[in-house]
């Protein structure tokens, strides 16, 4: 959508409330030079493509995919890795970084090609998948070629008297007869520690031993720097060759080994483990300096202790349930009442932007209900006229007669989404003083029951 | 003695009782809080202790029982600073909550998986030193995991409440008080609500007690119902 029609949408309220911001290349780069760090794992060599807004990440695994398990388990350890820092990454390995680079822009994702077969993957794939640039894409599409099959076919003779180039020289990168450099990305050095099982263990007790001693051994390195744990990767490796990963976030960094332990711990009782393991690596993924200090978590609670009473609660709640789980909501401007509000987990609190306050329409406490059903529950239910208010409904086998019902509020919304809103909804209570939240849909003038006053 | 005498000399001898039945809050600061709510007048010291359990019950799904529990806490959250829901059914409604005056930035909502999970997340919360109100909705609650429930409030210092299906009125319970809240019928001009809210149950308090509440339109509070007969502080001039 070009920005001039979002804005336009966005001042008739018809779009929730959007936060327009410049793109900003800086950040990108360095957000990816961020992950080409996190990457290092994968492989000895992480770089950015080359240009000046880098969108991809090049790594060289070349040998790596032993250490994996081969490199199927190697691209799907990247992709789940990925995936966790929220991104959808789109991956492919392949001899040369012309043909990955093609590959994963163009080709089915994640996409592993057999060593010497990049020329065949490339064939089908668009031209624009060689990396050109848009001047040279647009003299072959006016020659009529479209996928790189065609360009193939052509002679080096007739390609070098009406191309630049740029296109020899791709395609030649892509398939491997001309050497590509990759510039890497300086790697900080991490903070992990490791230790190999001699034999595999399955007892727990002693990996939660042999994690107590890591984790000494991580927070003795960063002792001296005033840092503390805020996130901590754990790996284990196992006998059938997998990887079980763990990540124990906290709210505020710390360096007490009792604390950070006894998150883990709620954590491991609920991982399963599937055979002995090899081999536990603790890593320190992020690290923040101990004096700094959030903002309060609640606006307006005061005391210091009780802040920190608050974050070890959350911090709790969070390891042992999953970040997902721990929720801080926010009323949304939206009429469609599933939309009228978001959830953020309260790990990801900061990164979220304040929404425009809903409107301040008068309205009382039982216009809402308090008990929402996730989905509206298909029920029957009558009317002494057609598009009139329910005068009785059933539901879990309980017929019940209504008394009053307030209404029609008719929310019509959400054509943008898929499956637009057309409701008429009724507070209905019933003889017994009872109060449930119904609608008839306008369409196929069918009742739900959405909620209940309870 | 006079009459007026009795009774404050009868309500000072039931605190200390309560006081040496080891139901005090080990908390510092206040350990009762005022709501400013007819209900308060309910409760053993006509306010809501910290470190312990109350019960509320409704009759079916749209009695009201959890609108009320949360028209009280955002009384309550005022004073404490934080609400914690465990909601393992996921049909809490933040918006609703938050015309009943919940201040959803100090709202914690906490949803688990399964029930033992939300047991648990029930219990970290009141076992937390950190003070919150702490409210989630159960049905069936084995007495064993009940009695955790009261021991985790008395250990942190919370408010806790829970409310669930009236059906368990006849279980025993490790709550302070249980609280039974039925419904009145509406008048069809106004949609406000009204219930009757009656004591079930109360350690260290006397049971029978009720008093009508209505949810007012105005100011999202409870408050008394006017002209009632039965109010708590009627019941308590009467048995004095």
């Amino acid at each position: 959508m070009p920005l001039a029609e979002a804005h336009a949408l966005s001042a008739r309220g018809a779009l929730a409330p959007i936060q327009f911001q410049p793109h900003d290349r800086r950040a990108d780069r360095e957000k990816l030079r961020d992950l080409a760090q996190r990457c290092q794992q994968f492989g000895p060599y992480v770089a950015l493509e080359e240009g000046d807004a880098p969108e991809s990440l090049l790594i060289d695994v070349t040998g790596c995919g032993t250490y994996f398990g081969g490199e199927d388990v190697l691209v799907g350890n990247a992709g789940e890795e990925l995936q966790h820092l929220g991104y959808a990454a789109r991956l492919a390995l392949a001899d040369t970084v012309g043909a990955a680079w093609g590959l994963s822009h163009f080709g089915g994702c994640p996409l592993i090609v057999p060593p010497g077969a990049q020329l065949a993957a490339l064939k089908p794939l668009a031209v624009e998948a060689l990396r050109l640039s848009e001047a040279v894409l647009e003299r072959l599409r006016a020659l009529g070629l479209r996928r790189i099959e065609q360009v193939l076919a052509l002679s080096r003779a007739d390609l070098a008297s009406r191309m630049t180039p740029e296109v020899a020289h791709r395609l030649d990168q892509a398939c491997g007869t001309r050497a590509e450099l990759l510039t890497p990305e300086e790697a900080e050095e991490p903070v992990e520690a490791a230790w190999n099982f001699e034999p595999p263990l399955r007892d727990r007790r002693l990996l939660e031993e042999g994690f107590w001693r890591l984790l000494a051994k991580i927070l003795q390195r960063i002792q001296g720097r005033g840092l503390g744990v805020q996130r901590l990767l754990c790996l284990f490796r196992t006998t059938e060759r997998e990887t079980v990963s763990m990540q124990v976030g906290l709210l505020r960094p710390s360096a007490s080994a009792e604390h950070v332990f006894e998150l883990w711990r709620l954590q491991f009782e609920r991982v399963r483990i599937p055979s002995a393991v090899t081999s536990l690596t603790v890593r320190l993924a992020v690290s923040m300096p101990l004096e700094f200090q959030q903002g309060e978590l609640f606006e307006g609670t005061g005391e210091v202790e009780r802040q920190r009473h608050l974050s070890t609660l959350l911090e709790r709640l969070s390891n042992r349930l999953g970040e997902q789980a721990v929720v801080r909501a926010r009323c949304w401007p939206d009429a469609e009442p599933e939309q009228a509000y978001r959830c953020v987990p309260w790990f990801r609190e900061h990164a979220t932007a304040e929404p425009r306050q809903p409107s301040k329409r008068k309205q009382g406490p039982w216009f809402r209900p308090p008990w929402l059903f996730p989905q509206p529950i298909a029920i029957w239910a009558t009317s002494r006229t057609p598009h009139g208010p329910p005068i009785r409904f059933r539901w879990q086998a309980q017929e019940h007669e209504i008394a009053y019902a307030w209404g029609p509020e008719r929310i019509e919304t959400g054509w943008w989404r898929e499956g637009d809103v057309r409701r008429d909804y009724y507070v209905a209570e019933t003889t017994e003083a009872q109060r449930f939240w119904l609608f008839r849909t306008l369409r196929e003038e069918a009742w739900y029951l959405h909620g209940a006053f309870a | 003695m006079k009459p007026a005498a009795s009774i404050a000399l009868i309500r000072t001898l039931q605190e200390k009782v309560h006081d040496m039945e080891g139901h005090a809050a080990q908390t510092v600061g206040p350990c009762v809080l005022a709501s400013g709510s007819p209900i308060d007048g309910l409760l053993p010291r006509r306010g809501w202790r910290r470190g312990v359990l109350t019960e509320w019950l409704g009759e079916g799904d749209g009695a009201g029982a959890l609108t009320l529990a949360l028209a009280q806490s955002a009384s309550l959250v005022r004073l404490t600073g934080i609400l914690v829901v465990v909601d393992r059914q996921r049909c809490f409604y933040p918006p609703a909550a938050a015309r009943l005056g919940i201040d959803l930035k100090r709202t914690v909502i906490v949803q688990p998986r399964t029930p033992s999970e939300a047991l648990w997340a029930l219990e970290q919360a009141l076992r937390s030193t950190a003070g919150a109100v702490t409210l989630g909705c159960f049905d069936r609650l084995e007495e064993r995991s009940y009695r955790r429930l009261q021991l985790a409030a008395e250990a942190g210092g919370s408010v806790g409440m829970l409310v669930r299906p009236a059906r368990f009125r006849a279980e025993p319970s490790w709550a302070e008080v249980r609280l039974l809240a039925t419904p009145r019928p509406a008048k069809p001009s106004a949609p406000g609500r009204c219930w009757k809210v009656e004591v079930l149950h109360c350690r260290g308090g006397r049971n029978g007690g009720a008093v009508e509440v209505e949810l007012t339109d105005e100011a999202n509070l409870v408050r008394m119902v006017s002209g009632l007969a039965h109010s708590a502080h009627q019941a308590d001039a009467a048995s004095a």
